[in-house]
C-alpha cells in the first residue's frame, strides 16, 4: 500500500471518508496496520526532535547513557498551553513528572558509577561496578546451575582486584597458596570465608615441573590464574567449590582449547591484506559512508526530477548555487521579474546539470562501496579468515576450528594454546590494545660457568638477574662469550649471528689440490619466534653454538672441523623478566654453558614500556 | 522495605523509559490534538506508575501501557467528547495489535534519525521544523515557504520517506 494515505492522516489532511477508508484497511490488512504502526513512531521521534520535549527529555539520555546526568526540561516551555488551564488532570500530570524526575535523579545518585556506554537492555551491566580490592557479597544462592555458579564466580575473580602479586619461581601448587594468601589480605569483606575455593592443581605425572614467576601491581584474581596458567600451558577450570589448573586436555595429537575473541568493528579496515591486483592496502569505506551517500542521492534525485517548476515552488535553495541565490533573491522584487526571470531560468538549469554530474560521480561511489561491502561479506567467512590471519604472519593449523560469528563479531577459535596465544596476541593488537608501535627489546647473555656453579633452568626477575651478573663478574672461570641484542616484534621471528666463518675443502682434484671449499661458520647463532600476549612474552627458538674442533684425530678430510651444540627453547615470561636455560656444550670444556635472556616491552622509540601503577589510595 | 520501593523504582524507570518513545507514538496515532496527547500521555505514565505493583513482570511493559492508553483514550471519548472521533474502536485495536507485533528498541533509531535529519537539505529541515517543531498545519507551511500546497504535501511526504529509508539503511550497516 502507498503511504500517502497514512502520511495525509498524519497531516490531518484526509477528509471523513477517507479516514473511514484507512479504518477500514487497518482492520482488514495487518500489514497495513504495521505500516501505520511503523510510521506512527517516526512521527514521535519527529516530533520528540523537533520540539522543547526532545531536550526536556531525559529519558534519552539516560536510557543510552546512564553515567551522565539528563538535560532539565524549562519548566516555561513544558506543555505550556496544557498547564495553564489548571484542570485536576494537570495536577495528576505535574504529580507524574515529579514522580518520574525524583526517579531519574535518585538512580543517577545510586548509579553513578555506572559504566559511560550502558544500554538499558543490558541490566546485569547497570549494576557493575569497577573492580575494588576484596569482594562484595558473593553468597552462595539455591537453585543455581554449576554454569551459573561457575560464571559467577569467574566474574568475582574477575573483578576482585589484588594491588600487589610476588610470586617468583615457584612450583605450581606453592604459587597458588601464595596467590590464595595475597587474596585473604584485602578480602576485607570475607568472600573467602563465605564461599570457600579450594585451589587445585591437577598435575600431568609425565610433566617436567616447572616454576612460575608473577610478579605484578594492580591485577585481578582472575587474571593472574590465567597468568599462571598461561605459564604452566595448562587451563583455569572453575568447578565451585573447586577452582582447578588442569593440563590443557589433548585431542587427536594436538592439545586444544576454545577462546572466544572480540573483533573490532574495524576489523578488516585495519587488514594489512594486500590486493591482488592494486598491490596496496585496500580503503574500506567508513560504516556511514554508504547510507550518507545514499540520502545524499536521494535528496539530489529528489531535486534533479522534480517535476514541477522549481522557481515556482521556492526549491531553488537547494540547488545551493550562489548565481541562482543572489538571482532569486532580486527575482521577488516584483520590478526585477521580467528582466531577471530568463536570467535565473538559464542559472537554474546550469546549477542543475551540475548536480545532475555530482548525483553520477556520487551514484559512481556509491556502486564502488557497495562491490567493496560485498568483497567484505565474502572475506568475514571462516575459510577467508585463515587466509586474513595469514596475512597477520599467523599459520593456523589446518586442523584448528574457526568460527566467525558475523552479527555478533565474534571469533570462536578452537586451537592448540600456543597458536590460541598468538591469536590473541594479534587481536590484541586488531583491538588496539597493543599500540602497533610496540616491540620487543630482547637482550641475550651467552656465558660459561664452572661446573661447581651449575644452574638451573628458570625465569627470574631483574633484580635477581643483577645479582647474578654481580656474582658472574666475580667468579673465577666465568668467561661471557658473547651478549647480543635484537629489537624485533610480535609474530617476527628474529635471528642474531655472532660468527667467523671457516672454509674447508669438500672436493680436490687428481693432483690433490682443493676444488671445492665449504663454509661453515663458529660463535653463536640465536634464533627466536616472540609472540606477545599484554605483558606476557612467549620465546620459542633455538642457540646454536659452533665451536671449532680441538683433536686433529676428530677432523675430517673433506668436511667441516665446526661442530654444532644446538639447545631448542620454548619460555614464557613477563616483560623485564629473564629465562636462564642451560645449553649444550662440548664435555670436553668441563664447564656449564648458560644462556640469559631478557625480553622487554619498547615503544617505537625504544623507551621501556612501564606496567601501570596502582591507584594512589 | 525502602530497598523494595527502590527496587521497584529502578524496575519500573528501566520498562518505562525504554518504551515512553513507543507510548508516545501510540497516543500520537489516535489523538491529534496536540496539548491533549501530552496530557493523555502524563495520565498514563501516572496511572502506570499507581499500578505498577500489578504489572506481571513476563509479559511486555509495552503492551501494557499501550492497553493503559486505549482505556484513557476512550475514557476521554465517553467522558467528555475532547477527543475528535478519528478511527472507531475496531480500527483502535487494529493500531493496538499493530504496536504489539512491531515492538522493538528505539533508542539506535533515534540515534540514527538524528544523523539523518544531518543530512537534510536546509530547505527540507526548515520544512520539518515547521510541521514538528512548531506544530504548522500544511496549509500555512506552504504559505511562510512561499510554496504551492500540492508542492508542500509532496516535499513532507518525500522527506519523511527518505528520512525512513536512511535510518532503515543506516540501522543495517550498523
Amino acid at each position: 500500500m502507498d503511504d500517502t494515505l497514512i502520511y495525509r492522516y498524519f497531516d490531518q489532511t484526509l477528509e471523513a471518508h477517507e479516514i473511514e477508508e484507512l479504518a477500514e484497511k487497518l482492520c482488514t490488512s495487518p500489514d497495513t496496520a504495521d505500516r501505520f504502526a511503523c510510521l506512527a513512531r517516526q512521527e514521535a521521534r519527529l516530533r520528540l526532535h523537533f520540539t522543547d520535549a526532545l531536550a526536556a527529555l531525559p529519558i534519552a539520555g539516560i536510557a543510552k547513557q546512564l553515567g551522565q546526568p539528563p538535560s532539565q526540561p524549562e519548566p516555561d516551555k513544558v506543555h505550556s498551553k496544557r498547564w495553564k488551564t489548571g484542570s485536576v488532570i494537570s495536577g495528576f500530570a505535574v504529580s507524574a513528572a515529579l514522580v518520574v524526575v525524583g526517579a531519574i535523579a535518585y538512580v543517577l545518585m545510586q548509579w553513578d558509577t555506572a559504566p559511560a556506554d550502558l544500554v538499558m537492555s543490558d541490566r546485569s551491566q547497570v549494576i557493575q561496578k569497577p573492580p575494588t580490592y576484596g569482594l562484595g557479597d558473593t553468597r552462595p544462592r539455591s537453585g543455581v546451575t554449576a554454569e551459573q555458579s561457575a560464571t559467577r564466580v569467574r566474574q568475582r575473580l574477575s573483578r576482585f582486584g589484588l594491588p600487589a602479586v610476588n610470586i617468583v619461581n615457584l612450583e605450581l601448587p606453592a604459587a597458588l597458596t601464595a596467590l590464595q594468601s595475597a587474596m585473604e589480605e584485602v578480602d576485607h569483606l570475607g568472600w573467602r570465608k563465605q564461599e570457600p575455593l579450594e585451589f587445585i592443581v591437577e598435575n600431568d605425572p609425565d610433566a617436567p615441573r616447572k616454576l612460575v614467576t608473577l610478579i605484578k601491581r594492580n591485577i585481578t584474581a582472575l587474571d593472574a590464574l590465567n597468568l599462571l596458567a598461561v605459564q604452566t600451558r595448562s587451563q583455569l577450570v572453575i568447578e565451585p567449590p573447586l577452582l582447578k589448573l588442569a593440563p590443557v586436555s589433548p585431542s587427536s595429537g594436538l592439545p586444544l582449547s576454545q577462546r572466544s575473541f572480540s573483533f573490532p568493528a574495524n576489523w578488516m579496515e585495519r587488514s594489512p591484506y594486500i590486493d591482488d591486483n592494486a598491490e596496496d592496502e585496500i580503503k574500506w569505506p567508513s560504516p556511514s559512508e554508504q547510507s550518507d551517500l545514499q540520502q545524499d542521492i536521494a535528496s539530489m534525485e529528489e531535486i534533479i526530477h522534480f517535476d514541477g517548476d522549481l522557481i515556482e515552488n521556492g526549491l531553488v535553495a537547494d540547488l545551493k548555487d550562489p548565481i541562482v541565490d543572489a538571482l532569486y533573491s532580486n527575482y521577488t522584487r516584483d520590478t526585477d521579474q521580467e528582466e531577471l526571470l530568463p536570467l535565473l531560468r538559464k542559472s537554474v538549469e546550469i546549477a542543475r546539470s551540475k548536480l545532475d554530474a555530482k548525483l553520477k560521480e556520487a551514484r559512481r561511489r556509491l556502486e564502488e562501496i557497495e562491490a567493496l561491502r560485498e568483497d567484505l561479506v565474502e572475506r568475514t567467512d571462516p575459510g577467508a579468515i585463515h587466509a586474513h590471519l595469514r596475512d597477520w604472519g599467523l599459520n593456523i593449523p589446518t586442523d584448528a576450528a574457526l568460527a566467525f560469528n558475523d552479527e555478533t563479531s565474534k571469533l570462536i577459535a578452537h586451537l592448540d594454546p600456543q597458536t590460541t596465544e598468538s591469536l590473541s596476541t594479534v587481536m590484541n593488537a586488531l583491538n588496539g590494545t597493543l599500540g602497533s608501535g610496540n616491540q620487543i627489546f630482547i637482550t641475550a647473555k651467552a656465558l660459561d660457568l664452572p661446573l661447581q656453579h651449575p644452574q638451573e633452568d628458570r625465569v627470574i626477575d631483574e633484580s635477581e638477574f643483577a645479582q647474578l651478573v654481580v656474582e658472574w663478574n666475580n667468579m673465577t672461570g666465568a668467561d661471557i662469550l658473547s651478549t647480543p641484542s635484537i629489537v624485533t616484534r610480535t609474530q617476527q621471528r628474529a635471528k642474531i649471528e655472532v660468527i667467523r666463518e671457516v672454509f674447508f675443502p669438500v672436493n680436490f682434484d687428481q693432483e690433490g689440490k682443493i676444488s671445492e671449499l665449504g663454509i661453515d661458520r663458529t660463535g653463536i647463532v640465536l634464533e627466536f619466534h616472540p609472540a606477545l600476549s599484554g605483558e606476557l612474552v612467549h620465546l620459542s627458538g633455538s642457540v646454536d653454538f659452533g665451536e671449532q674442533m680441538k683433536d686433529a684425530a676428530e677432523i675430517p678430510a673433506t668436511g667441516s672441523p665446526v661442530k654444532h651444540y644446538i639447545t631448542e627453547f620454548d619460555v614464557t615470561f613477563m616483560s623485564g623478566q629473564s629465562a636462564v636455560i642451560n645449553c649444550e656444550a662440548p664435555d670436553s670444556q668441563e664447564k656449564n654453558r648458560v644462556i640469559v635472556m631478557t625480553a622487554e616491552l619498547v615503544d617505537s622509540k625504544g623507551k621501556k614500556i612501564s606496567p601501570a601503577l596502582p591507584p594512589a589510595d | 522495605m525502602e530497598n523494595s520501593a527502590d527496587d521497584k523504582t529502578k524496575r519500573f524507570l528501566t520498562d518505562f523509559l525504554s518504551c515512553q518513545t513507543d507510548l508516545r507514538g501510540y497516543i500520537g496515532a489516535l489523538v491529534w490534538d496536540e496539548g491533549l496527547r501530552e496530557d493523555i500521555f502524563q495520565e498514563v505514565s501516572l496511572a502506570l506508575w499507581e499500578s505498577y505493583d500489578r504489572f506481571d513482570a513476563s509479559r511486555s511493559f509495552g503492551a501494557w501501557a499501550r492497553g493503559v492508553a486505549t482505556k484513557k483514550i476512550l475514557g476521554h471519548r465517553r467522558n467528555s467528547g475532547r477527543i475528535p472521533l478519528i478511527m472507531d474502536p475496531e480500527a483502535i485495536e487494529a493500531v493496538m495489535n499493530a504496536f504489539d507485533r512491531t515492538e522493538r528498541g528505539s533508542t539506535d533509531r533515534e540515534d540514527a534519525l538524528k544523523h539523518c535529519l544531518k543530512r537534510l537539505p536546509d530547505r527540507l529541515r526548515s520544512l520539518l521544523t515547521l510541521r514538528y517543531g512548531e506544530g504548522l498545519r500544511c496549509e500555512e507551511i506552504a504559505r511562510r515557504s512561499r510554496m504551492t500546497l500540492d508542492a508542500t504535501y509532496q516535499a513532507l511526504s518525500r522527506c519523511r520517506a527518505q528520512l525512513e529509508k536512511c535510518v532503515t539503511q543506516r540501522l543495517q550497516n550498523s
